[in-house]
């Protein structure tokens, strides 16, 4: 019984941990569209200035 | 955009791609303690097979407390350096170790209910003391959502998670202050456990220790990249209304 529990459990953490890289690749991609975006902000402003 | 934009925006990709590092050994450990906690420690001798929910029960617990003091170390900083980048870790790091009392709270029961013949002992300090340390965090954080954004609301967070942290030491106190039914495993001469519990449950802390320290740096992380969004759509709005 308890090597079936390891297996489950093991079957679960592994969703978890996929769902977890998932996130992180996720939000890896939005701080590099923020940092497009303010970057584009920040020539924008200089052409203001200009 | 100013120069803190630009250095949130860096600490979030940096903490981004450390936590993602660090799921490897994260998945690795968690897997060897559920084989450590199932297979490899034995089966205790009064409570049977029930007690390897211990292993999870105090390794999330540790992880938890270590989470509260992340929440004090970054109060006192913030209100040493008034930046908000410390607001956010104290905030990651209580909702994070939220998630980890909760497991402690859970697994509790589980394991009271055959060992104890009830599911939550009104009465035991231990168990009081963690129920009282899980409401002041929840409370933390309806305190967070009530108050408008700004140095206000950080210095008043940093104040509640700083005295928030004086639950900690009573909680592991409890069960040598006062009668409890909570047994004391480790005492000032050692860990009272045999060999192969004491390894599974050294692991499985450590396992989750580094999870709860991923998910601290993901959600840091996040709520960074949340700041930086709040901050370019106030400052397009007054550029507008400019």
């Amino acid at each position: 019984l308890n090597a079936y529990l390891v297996a489950g459990y093991l079957a679960i953490w592994t969703l978890i941990f996929f769902y977890l890289l998932f996130l992180q690749k996720r939000q890896q991609r939005l701080t590099q569209r923020l940092r497009d975006l303010t970057a584009n902000l920040e020539e924008k402003e200089d052409q203001y200035t200009v | 955009m100013d120069q803190s934009t630009r250095r949130q925006l860096a600490l979030a990709g940096g903490f981004l791609r450390v936590s993602r590092w660090l799921m490897i050994p994260v998945y690795l450990l968690i897997a060897t303690s559920l084989y450590g906690a199932f297979l490899y420690a034995p089966t205790e001798r009064v409570m049977g097979e029930v007690q390897r929910i211990f292993y999870f029960h105090v390794g999330t617990a540790f992880a938890a407390f270590f989470a509260f003091f992340i929440v004090f170390v970054a109060g006192i900083l913030y209100l040493i350096r008034r930046n908000p980048f410390w607001d956010q870790v104290a905030a990651a790091s209580v909702e994070v170790g939220l998630l980890f009392t909760t497991i402690v709270l859970t697994t509790g029961p589980i394991w009271a209910r055959p060992v104890w013949n009830t599911w939550f002992p009104w009465g035991d300090p231990r168990v009081m003391t963690t129920l009282v340390l899980w409401l002041i965090y929840v409370a933390y954080l309806i305190l967070r959502s009530s108050l408008p954004e700004g140095d206000r609301k950080y210095k008043f967070c940093a104040v509640f998670g700083i005295i928030g942290f004086i639950d900690v030491p009573i909680v592991w106190m409890s069960i040598r202050w006062w009668r409890t039914i909570h047994p004391v495993v480790i005492t000032s001469s050692g860990a009272n456990l045999e060999t192969r519990m004491l390894q599974v449950l050294i692991l499985s802390s450590i396992a989750c220790g580094l999870l709860l320290i991923t998910l601290i740096l993901t959600r840091t992380a996040m709520r960074l990249n949340e700041l930086v969004v709040d901050q370019v759509t106030q400052e397009a709005y007054e550029r507008r209304v400019a």
